[in-house]
């Protein structure tokens, strides 16, 4: 009978006949998440295990046991050092979880806005016409993949909860105060939780 | 979307990893899961997949290890990724001491693929 599956961790419960074997080999393909990430970048870079070995100063066996390890076992540093040998930085997002979303949405518009004026500033120091145009380009396709993806959200926010805009309904009450009334303006040093 | 063929692998050969090595055994199959992942995203083989302790031998075999075990048994797990069919054959298991012979009988086995196709 051929054996054959999508999943591996079926394929190591059938073979060690141990169906727990399933949700152990899940839980150890989750916590590679980060390495994956990590060792993705360098194959799309073309980059081999001892040139990054080479650049972080340690032999090529610490690369391969810290690829095929967990991320509980990566240290900042080893981070740091394999990022640095494919021309990368690290960016971290600290989240707060128990955050309410809107709030984390509110702090993701803002560091996309700090990357746009990143964006602009790199263009009026570059002075390439090229570089320019290519981000003037970049500029629009942000805004229409976004005001795209936010009209089709929006649109399966109002179809679910069955929302209409005051607009299609002139004569519904309160009309009135929501025209008087534009979207508030946010501070960026608002403190969170405020929404 | 790739599959993982695992039909070739014998019960006695299974027998002697999961009598006493299961850790070693499963952190070898975490990393064909990664290996499978980014031949989903459209990554060739070609030679370029190699992290981790996956790597090519000879033969179009790939043989992977364990790792992150204290005091290890050194366990191998020999693969043959079929571009054609979007299949990772699993055609060896074993230890290190045996790696020699477990890497001939996966290289006639891939040869066997290759000729059946």
């Amino acid at each position: 009978m051929a054996r054959i599956s999508h999943s591996v961790a079926e394929m190591a419960a059938d073979i060690l006949d141990d169906p727990s074997a399933k949700e152990r080999v899940e839980k150890l393909i989750s916590n590679r998440r980060l390495l994956e990430q990590l060792i993705l970048q360098r194959l799309l870079r073309e980059k081999t295990q001892t040139e990054v070995a080479k650049h972080m100063g340690c032999h090529t066996s610490k690369i391969s046991r810290m690829e095929a390890g967990s991320d509980q076992d990566l240290k900042l540093g080893d981070i740091l050092g394999y990022l640095s040998a494919l021309d990368m930085n690290l960016s971290m997002i600290l989240a707060d979880p128990t955050s309410p979303i809107a709030v984390r949405i509110k702090h993701a518009v803002f560091q996309i806005d700090d990357l746009l004026k990143e964006l602009t500033k790199l263009a009026s120091l570059s002075g390439d016409e090229q570089i320019t145009s290519g981000i003037d380009r970049f500029y629009h396709e942000v805004l229409f993949n976004f005001i795209k993806n936010f009209k089709s959200t929006y649109d399966e926010f109002r179809d679910r909860l069955q929302i209409s805009f005051p607009e299609e309904e002139e004569s519904a009450e309160g009309v009135d105060e929501v025209q008087k009334s534009p979207p508030k303006e946010v501070s960026q040093r608002e403190p969170a939780g405020v929404v | 979307m790739w599959k993982i063929n695992w039909t070739l692998i014998t019960k006695s050969r299974a027998k002697r990893v999961k009598k006493k090595h299961t850790a070693e055994f499963e952190s070898c199959v975490a990393q064909i899961a990664t290996a499978q992942k980014y031949l989903n995203m459209g990554l060739k083989i070609g030679g370029k997949l190699k992290f981790g302790t996956l790597r090519p031998e000879s033969g179009g075999v790939y043989r992977v290890g364990q790792s992150g075990i204290p005091s290890p048994k050194e366990t191998r797990i020999y693969l043959y990724f079929d571009e054609d069919s979007k299949i990772i054959y699993v055609v060896g298991m074993g230890f290190k001491e045996g790696q020699s012979k477990d890497i001939n009988e996966a290289k006639k086995l891939v040869k066997k693929i290759r000729e059946a196709k």
